[in-house]
């Protein structure tokens, strides 16, 4: 089988391992423990392998990665030979803009990866609208795609884009 | 008595505050990512600072405090009644340095979380700011921005605090000076795979 890497991002809460189960239904890993800080939830990703995709002659390794700084050190590893990058962030968490937007600072300085932004929670009473999240992370428009993270044709609909944009080139 | 001891327990600015009115050198060593600095007082004023011996020109040695002033780690000594090896270049009161640390390092955990990671590139996409503390930054880290560089790249070379180098980056990047890097093309991943492995999930999907 061919193997496929896509990497998925973004601060606790924002729906990684949700996307993953959504995609990857009953053979998804589990990749969470229960949270030793407060971080609005009992538990958070803790692990790297959300689990494979296997599509014919493919298999698409979903890599999910903590959304803490202290993981930072993961990423080179995480970034070699990716075929694509998903950053998740909750349009209801305007808080965790700024550890968004460093990840993507970083991330697409240093990698040449095609990308997407996935906003979840967008049914929130109080949601930052998806322009709004592409201006304060200083990506075009149409890198941001709404996301319901627990619907598996629309985690799909996610990774058909990224694959898309990975098609022209980036 | 030797006046000495580690920044983790006495930061620069306290030593500083207690060499206010007294003459000689203050040297600090063991710093993460700077040299050894000597800091020359001589009534209640800096007068000179050198890197391993060697005087530093103002702007350099203004810089070269102002990230001493943050360090967390390293050792000082103070040895009474040295004089610089290049006369008195500077006539900063030390009264003003310690007023400018406490503004310096307000400023810095104010704007901390917003700051940029320290390994993301950015290059120069626009003209040099007003403002003089920047425009002096802006010219020194010139050619390495010109090409892109995190802030981290250009702490080092300029053998300063990393914090301060990112809030100047982020300071340069809401003036539009600076905007995020493009990574390296060399890197590309391969779009064959993606084609193929596209038109195979649509089929599979049925979309």
């Amino acid at each position: 089988m061919e193997p496929v890497k896509v990497v998925i991002t973004g601060p606790v809460g924002a729906g990684k391992t949700a996307f993953a189960r959504a995609l990857l239904g009953e053979k998804a890993l589990t990749t969470e423990a229960p949270s030793s800080t407060d971080i609005g939830k009992p538990t958070t990703t803790v692990a790297m392998d959300f689990g494979t995709l296997e599509v014919g002659p493919y298999a698409v390794h979903l890599f999910g990665t903590p959304g803490q700084d202290r993981f930072d050190f993961m990423w080179e590893v995480l970034m070699e030979g990716a075929l694509g990058f998903l950053l998740l962030l909750g349009a209801h968490r305007p808080e965790h803009l700024p550890e968004s937007r460093k990840i993507l600072d970083f991330v697409l300085s240093r990698y040449q990866v095609p990308y997407l932004v996935g906003i979840t929670h967008l049914d929130a009473e109080r949601a930052w609208d998806l322009e709004d999240i592409a201006l304060y992370l200083r990506v075009p428009e149409e890198r941001v795609f709404p996301l319901d993270a627990r619907d598996a044709g629309r985690a799909r609909a996610l990774l058909l884009r990224l694959l898309e944009i990975a098609s022209q080139g980036g | 008595m030797a006046l000495f001891g580690a920044l983790e327990a006495l930061p620069l600015a306290e030593v500083l505050s207690l060499l206010s009115h007294k003459e000689g050198a203050l040297e600090v060593w063991n710093l993460e990512g700077l040299p050894p600095t000597t800091l020359y007082l001589r009534g209640g004023r800096l007068v000179a600072v050198t890197h391993k011996g060697k005087p530093l020109p103002p702007l350099d040695a203004k810089s070269a405090v102002q990230s001493l002033l943050l360090a967390k780690k390293g050792n000082f000594e103070f040895i009474p009644g040295a004089k610089p090896p290049g006369g008195e270049p500077l006539n900063i009161p030390i009264e003003k340095i310690l007023l400018f640390t406490v503004a310096q390092e307000d400023e810095l955990a104010h704007y901390r979380p917003y700051l940029p990671h320290p390994e993301a590139r950015f290059r120069i996409v626009g003209n040099a700011p007003e403002d003089e503390s920047l425009k002096e930054f802006f010219h020194q880290a010139l050619p390495l921005l010109k090409r892109g560089a995190s802030p981290r790249e250009v702490a080092q070379a300029l053998r300063a605090h990393e914090d301060l180098i990112r809030l100047k980056f982020y300071k340069l990047l809401q003036a539009g000076t600076l905007e995020r890097a493009r990574a390296d093309e060399r890197s590309s991943p391969p779009v064959g795979v993606a084609q193929r492995l596209l038109s195979f999930l649509r089929t599979v999907w049925n979309r």
